[in-house]
């Protein structure tokens, strides 16, 4: 039975493993944008991709999840972390990447406008990102896009949280000033 | 959207400035992310549509079981094996050998008993056997008083030529020196009354398998309730196939017809014992 309007995430985790689907749909609903834009901030070429990937994953170890309702958000950022290391691993071992051939795309998109401008607001905010180092554009993406804690964001990267406040503080300090060299341009 | 450990307007400056940095920034990477979730894949759609995968049900126990023991039973050396297999092969021909001499004695009950023995008249005996004896012949014509067709009366009263052939019989196998005397009796088991005197030596050797014990177990009681008395005058085994077949004889000749096949079984072990008495 469907609870209301806006569930928890402590509930939506029980209705899921009690294997009600509609729970699995409310948290690839709430979540996934944000792992999308997470993913998207960190540069994967197929992030709509991975975000399903990510998805998959959480559901599949969603029975061994145990947290309260601020923990699956880190939970689920923790596992998009992971399988974004392992996608640089494997595309550092597998060499350049291939020429994309739109004939051979058969992906569909509900909105080529959207994705479009989408896509331009997203070049300009990547090129603020390429200037900062991974670790502080890792930092800034799950402190601002995951929303998540400094001390969810020190055990997803593995940092202490001293560590994650310095990193948080140079990626803001860097990202002030391309702003207002942008500005200024 | 900020998070309590986001205490940046605590006076600092330089954390006042990061918190309008932090705003800003968040104003510009939330365009990342998009309004609404983007198109699942192929398995997450039907993850989403079907739900959680269930995981392989579990085998049942039976074949979990086997599969254990078949497992077991492969990473066992060679020789295990053979030990395991002799071991199954005499526990089969033990039960086998069983099942034909309760088969035998059911279709031997109404076997007439034997004539009953004369006693020795060279071997004296103690007073126990004598007791025993004279108990077997109380119980012999009691027995043969009441029950004419009964198998203690075969096996305690009268020995008849067939018993006195199964008697020596049994002698040979496993109490000689009650059968000893049946054959120093009865013309016809002289030659086994010859095979009594070393076989009962072999009979008080061999008392330990239990298979022969068993087999010829039934017929040496018969042999014990008739020659209890005269089987003692020579061996160990004698003075014990007399004390249970006199006992049995005297106290009921129902009971020593009943332990007649049985006692016959345990004639071995009680062989022993009538050695430690």
């Amino acid at each position: 039975m469907r609870p209301g309007a806006d569930p928890r995430d402590s509930d939506l985790v029980a209705a899921a493993r009690a294997g009600h689907t509609w729970a699995l749909t409310e948290i690839w609903q709430r979540h996934s944008p944000a792992v999308l834009g997470y993913l998207r901030g960190r540069g994967v070429p197929d992030a709509e991709d991975m975000t399903s990937d990510v998805f998959v994953s959480v559901f599949e170890r969603i029975g061994k999840f145990h947290g309260g309702d601020d923990d699956l958000r880190a939970f689920v950022f923790t596992i998009a972390h992971h399988r974004l290391v392992d996608d640089v691993r494997r595309r550092t071992r597998r060499g350049p990447a291939v020429a994309y051939d739109a004939d051979a795309d058969a992906r569909t998109h509900p909105s080529a406008e959207a994705e479009a401008l989408d896509r331009l607001t997203d070049r300009r905010v990547r090129e603020l990102l390429d200037e900062l180092s991974p670790d502080q554009r890792e930092v800034l993406l799950l402190r601002v896009i995951a929303d998540l804690s400094l001390e969810q964001t020190a055990d997803v990267v593995g940092k202490r949280v001293g560590a994650v406040k310095a990193l948080q503080h140079r990626a803001l300090a860097a990202l002030r000033r391309l702003m207002e060299q942008a500005v200024s341009l | 959207m900020s998070r309590p450990d986001d205490d940046f307007s605590v006076g600092d400056p330089r954390r006042e400035h990061d918190a309008a940095a932090l705003a800003t920034a968040r104003s510009v990477l939330r365009e990342l992310v998009p309004a609404t979730p983007p198109p699942a894949s192929a398995r997450l759609d039907q993850m989403l549509r079907e739900g959680l995968p269930t995981p392989p049900a579990d085998p049942s126990r039976i074949g979990a079981w086997s599969a254990r023991m078949l497992s077991r039973l492969a990473g066992l050396g060679v020789a295990a094996k053979l030990l395991l297999a002799a071991g199954v092969a005499a526990a089969g021909v033990g039960s086998a050998a069983t099942a034909v001499e309760l088969t035998h004695d059911q279709h031997s009950k109404p076997r007439p008993a034997p004539t009953t023995p004369a006693p020795t008249p060279t071997s004296p005996r103690p007073q126990a056997s004598t007791d025993e004896r004279s108990g077997g012949a109380t119980g012999t014509t009691s027995r043969s008083s009441t029950e004419p067709g009964d198998d203690s009366n075969r096996d305690g009263s009268s020995p008849r030529p067939g018993d006195d052939t199964s008697g020596s019989h049994d002698d040979g196998t496993s109490s000689s020196g009650d059968d000893g005397s049946n054959g120093s009796n009865v013309s016809g088991p002289n030659v086994s009354g010859s095979d009594d005197k070393p076989s009962g030596s072999d009979g008080g050797s061999t008392s330990t398998s239990g298979s022969d014990g068993g087999t010829s177990g039934s017929s040496g009681s018969d042999g014990g309730s008739t020659s209890g008395s005269d089987g003692g005058d020579t061996s160990t085994s004698g003075s014990d196939g007399g004390g249970t077949s006199g006992s049995d004889g005297g106290s009921s000749g129902g009971d020593g017809g009943g332990s007649g096949s049985d006692g016959g079984s345990l004639s071995g072990s009680d062989g022993s014992s009538g050695g430690d008495g």
